[in-house]
């Protein structure tokens, strides 16, 4: 069928196209300048999704993240001072070996005793450790100092009181994930876990308590060196369980700093797929962009050359 | 003597004809024009030649079923066009950068600040951190909302200035039906009204879906949603009203009910108003009421720096003090169920935990305030001029919502003299009630076969202790679901029993969220939400301790949780997914809309293109008929002229 071309169809039919193409264009250029395959979440919904949760994804691990490398100092400054503890232990229960020796005299257990003391004021500086401003063995009750002491008239320590909380810190390393930060100093140094299956030993795991008993046992004069150095003797069983219980809680606590570092690898390796993801996902093909959009121009070239072709053909070019 | 006449006619007619054609290709730019052509008849005056030429009529070259489809497309891409501006802008103010939401990347830094604040609690500047982040996204909310409003009043504008426009077309079209009908039906002087008219009615195709009906008379009926707004030369007025159920609606002066099935540009404002942005509003204030309910009663719920509280007033008032709860006009009516206070002695640190039912079919906040009031050392007042309540602690006393365990027994029966003393945090998801009961007796500490069991409201045995031989009077049991016991010295008898209140939801009845008591937000999706300003100035008042040291962060996990909770949606979404599912709503329209959108422009395309096979100007065929014109006028007046001669030739040979 033959039809009739009319110059409003050959102008409808131009602008129609000639429109269409620029907009192909200006949807190329703006993929090449912004890097992105998308300008708004309309240019493909299923995509645009995709996209947001994978960036939801990524913050969330980056949080998880930040949140590990903090709480890895803490840790570390924990299960140092726990190994400082249980050194002062080990002083503590070689000065029980040496005083549980019959031989020593008053003057020599004295002088272990003063060791004694120096020993139990670092144990409580140590318990008393903050970092950041906050107490790392007084459990939630991060604010408050965890052991109070009470001293003779000599200034040394005769009670030491634990005012903190019962209960640890939580603190969020991945979902429904958390970390003990904030040990509950109760459980760590005066533990009285287990010890009505052992028959409440006298002093039970209590740290500060098994070095003062040491020490009033050395300055005890009332005894004969023999049942001096037996009580002595009994002492050294105590501090064994107390360093077993302060072995206890730095076996958690570098427990906590070796899961930290795996699960910090693992969530690096999960953000680096999920950012692979919505790389993948929403940049554009650069090079795809531009040779798509030479393709554009020169086919706007053509419909713009093709209309003023067609507009020569006209009977009046023959009617001169 | 015919002659001269006809070739009179021929002179006359080729005339007209060369007229034509230029008419024809002045009007070749028009869309609307539609070229014209001439049927010619022979002039019959009863010899047998006849008497020349005429024109019988001029005649518009036109396809009323093109015309029919060009408008019906016109209709259906005005009305994907005026829907795809409008949900672009909602788009925008819900995405306004790029691929992502605005509400729920910040929902997620609030999540994200949150998790860090897990690291120190007791942080002012972390506190301070998290609530800005809830504070931004509450004004976010509150800008997204009223710029939703803000679309539907624009809409409703738009509605009545389209209603303008259908009017004056509608009132055009009957005026040119008028004169259509009163010019002379042939010779063509109608054609240039006829175009108009179409013109008019292409127009109003772009407001609103037409269907025509040619009367026969050369005037055209105009209906629209079944119901004619042009008879003849009659139009019938519509107008646009918001009625009662807040929908947006067209009616005319004739009908009793709306016009439906609109189409058009104004069919698109009908859609989106009473459609589209109302169902996005929904889905942002069931987002917003979840996050406000959720954030409002585990902030009332828990315990901030300074613990408990010696006076608190409600922040969301109710209409009337003295009706139920339901019909108070609370943003968020409380269901039935109950609310657990304690009450700290500040000196002793002895803490006693209470409930109160709570049903809002029937209790009012009247009744709540003489519950409250019940509870021993607290009082609550009821301002009836304001709807608020003020609860207020005995001096020395405080008191809170957290439903920490009492310190003592909350019900006992002990015939001997030892005391029990309840420790730690309850860690079970229901409430409870856990039942010791005593087997053995004698002294606490020495006496052999001296057991304690606890059991669950169902009966359940939970965990069973040695309290004899080996127990140390004082120090703490193993704990029991969180819950610890300790007995002082002294004697207990077989039999003997207390039991202690363990409570996991403090306020089933989510009477802290309804009347904003101690609440993370104050206001609501629609009045305008913000962050508890008390919060803003102190925030040490930021509940994040489920116990009330200031290191634990039981509140905050439960604030932490939120963020994978599928809370939403029927529980099948967290609200994250739900903001991401809602901007994909959008996003899906608008992808839908514009596919149908290109899909239209092309067909559209194809039927002007066949439109102008019938009626458009090709100013080549005019050209080629004008060169024919003009050898026909040539040919008439050479006629004329052979005519001419013939006769003098005859009077040279008369004279």
């Amino acid at each position: 069928m033959n039809v009739r071309v009319s110059l409003q169809s050959i102008v409808n039919q131009t602008l129609a196209e000639a429109n269409q193409q620029k907009n192909q264009l200006a949807r190329l250029q703006a993929q090449a300048s912004t890097g992105n395959r998308l300008q708004a979440p309309s240019d493909d919904p299923a995509v645009a999704a995709v996209l947001e949760a994978g960036t939801t994804q990524t913050n969330r691990l980056q949080s998880y993240l930040d949140n590990i490398s903090a709480l890895q100092p803490t840790l570390n400054q924990s299960v140092a001072t726990l190994q400082n503890v249980a050194n002062i232990l080990s002083q503590a229960k070689d000065i029980a070996l040496q005083g549980s020796q019959s031989s020593n005299d008053a003057q020599a257990n004295a002088a272990l005793a003063d060791q004694v003391d120096q020993l139990l004021s670092q144990l409580i500086g140590d318990a008393n450790t903050q970092t950041n401003g906050e107490y790392i063995y007084a459990g939630s009750a991060t604010q408050t100092k965890p052991f109070a002491v009470t001293t003779d008239a000599q200034g040394n320590p005769i009670q030491v009181t634990y005012q903190g909380a019962a209960d640890d810190t939580q603190a969020t390393v991945g979902q429904h994930q958390t970390v003990s930060p904030y040990l509950s100093g109760s459980e760590v140094f005066q533990s009285t876990q287990g010890a009505t299956a052992v028959g409440n030993q006298p002093g039970g795991y209590n740290a500060f308590q098994a070095l003062m008993a040491l020490r009033d046992t050395l300055r005890n004069t009332t005894l004969s060196s023999h049942d001096q150095a037996t009580a002595i003797s009994s002492l050294v069983g105590d501090i064994d369980r107390v360093s077993g219980n302060i072995g206890q809680a730095t076996g958690k606590q570098s427990a906590t700093v070796q899961t930290l570092s795996q699960l910090q690898n693992q969530v690096q390796q999960l953000k680096l797929s999920s950012q692979e993801l919505v790389s993948n996902v929403g940049s554009a093909d650069l090079s795809q962009v531009v040779v798509q959009m030479q393709a554009q121009q020169n086919a706007l070239q053509a419909s713009l050359y093709g209309f003023a072709q067609i507009l020569q053909q006209s009977l009046l070019e023959f009617l001169k | 003597m015919s002659s001269f006449t006809i070739g009179l006619s021929g002179l006359s007619v080729n005339q007209t004809l060369m007229d034509l054609t230029g008419q024809n290709v002045a009007n070749a730019s028009d869309p609307t024009y539609h070229a014209q052509d001439a049927i010619l008849a022979p002039v019959t005056d009863g010899t047998p030649v006849g008497a020349g030429v005429s024109i019988e009529q001029v005649r518009r070259l036109i396809s009323s079923a093109l015309e029919a489809a060009l408008n019906n497309n016109a209709s259906a891409q005005s009305d994907t066009t005026a829907q795809l501006r409008t949900l672009q802008q909602v788009q925008s103010y819900l995405a306004s950068s790029g691929t992502t939401g605005t509400l729920q990347s910040q929902l997620e830094t609030f999540f994200n600040d949150a998790q860090h604040l897990s690291l120190t609690p007791d942080d002012l500047t972390q506190r301070t951190v998290v609530l800005n982040d809830a504070q931004t996204l509450a004004t976010q909310i509150n800008g997204t909302s009223s710029a939703f409003d803000q679309v539907n009043a624009d809409l409703v504008q738009q509605g009545g200035q389209f209603v303008d426009q259908v009017n004056q077309l509608t009132a055009q079209i009957a005026t040119l039906n008028g004169r259509i009908s009163i010019s002379p039906a042939n010779l063509g002087s109608n054609n240039a009204l006829l175009d108009q008219r179409d013109g008019a009615i292409g127009q109003l195709a772009q407001l609103v879906n037409v269907r025509t009906l040619d009367q026969g008379n050369g005037q055209t009926s105009v209906y629209v949603g079944g119901q004619p707004l042009v008879i003849g030369n009659q139009s019938i007025a519509v107008s646009s009203s918001v009625n009662s159920s807040n929908q947006l609606v067209v009616g005319s002066n004739v009908s009793s009910g709306p016009l439906t099935n609109l189409g058009g540009s104004l069919g698109a404002v009908l859609t989106l108003r009473n459609q589209l942005v109302p169902d996005y509003q929904n889905q942002l204030n069931t987002f917003t009421n979840t996050l406000v309910h959720a954030l409002d009663t585990i902030q009332a719920t828990g315990l901030g720096l300074s613990g408990p509280m010696t006076t608190l007033s409600s922040g969301r008032a109710v209409s009337s003090t003295t009706v139920a709860l339901s019909q108070a006009g609370l943003a968020y009516p409380p269901p039935a169920g109950s609310l657990f206070i304690s009450v700290t002695n500040l000196a002793s640190g002895q803490r006693s935990t209470q409930k109160i039912n709570i049903d809002p079919s029937t209790n009012s906040l009247q009744d709540v305030a003489a519950a409250i009031g019940g509870i021993p050392n607290l009082q609550a007042v009821v301002n009836n001029q304001t709807g608020t309540m003020t609860i207020l602690a005995a001096p020395g006393f405080a008191f809170d919502f957290a439903g920490r365990l009492s310190t003592s027994p909350d019900t006992q029966t002990i015939t001997g003299s030892a005391i029990p003393q309840i420790s730690g945090q309850y860690t079970g998801t229901a409430n409870d009630t856990f039942t010791y009961t005593v087997v053995g007796s004698g002294a606490v500490g020495s006496a052999t076969n001296l057991t304690l069991n606890v059991s669950n409201s169902a009966g359940v045995l939970l965990g069973s202790a040695n309290i004899g031989q080996g127990y140390s009077p004082g120090s703490p049991l193993p704990p029991v679901e969180g819950v610890g016991i300790a007995l002082s010295a002294g004697t207990v008898n077989a039999g003997d029993s207390f039991s202690v209140q363990t409570v996991a939801r403090p306020d089933s009845a989510g009477i802290s969220a309804a009347l904003g008591l101690n609440t993370f937000f104050l206001g609501d999706a629609s009045s305008g939400l913000q962050v508890n300003p008390d919060l803003l100035n102190a925030p040490g008042q930021f509940a994040l301790s489920g116990s009330g040291a200031v290191g634990d962060d039981t509140n905050l996990q439960r604030i932490i949780a939120l963020s994978d909770q599928p809370v939403l949606a029927g529980n099948t979404q967290t609200m994250s997914q739900y903001l991401i599912g809602f901007l994909g709503t959008v996003a899906d329209n608008i992808s839908n809309l514009n596919q149908q959108n290109t899909a239209q422009q092309s067909v559209g395309q194809t039927l002007r293109s066949q439109q102008q096979t019938v009626s458009g100007v090709d100013p080549n065929e005019q050209l080629v008929k004008l060169l024919q014109y003009q050898q026909g006028y040539q040919m008439a007046s050479k006629f004329i002229s052979v005519v001419n001669q013939s006769l003098a030739d005859l009077f040279n040979v008369v004279t």
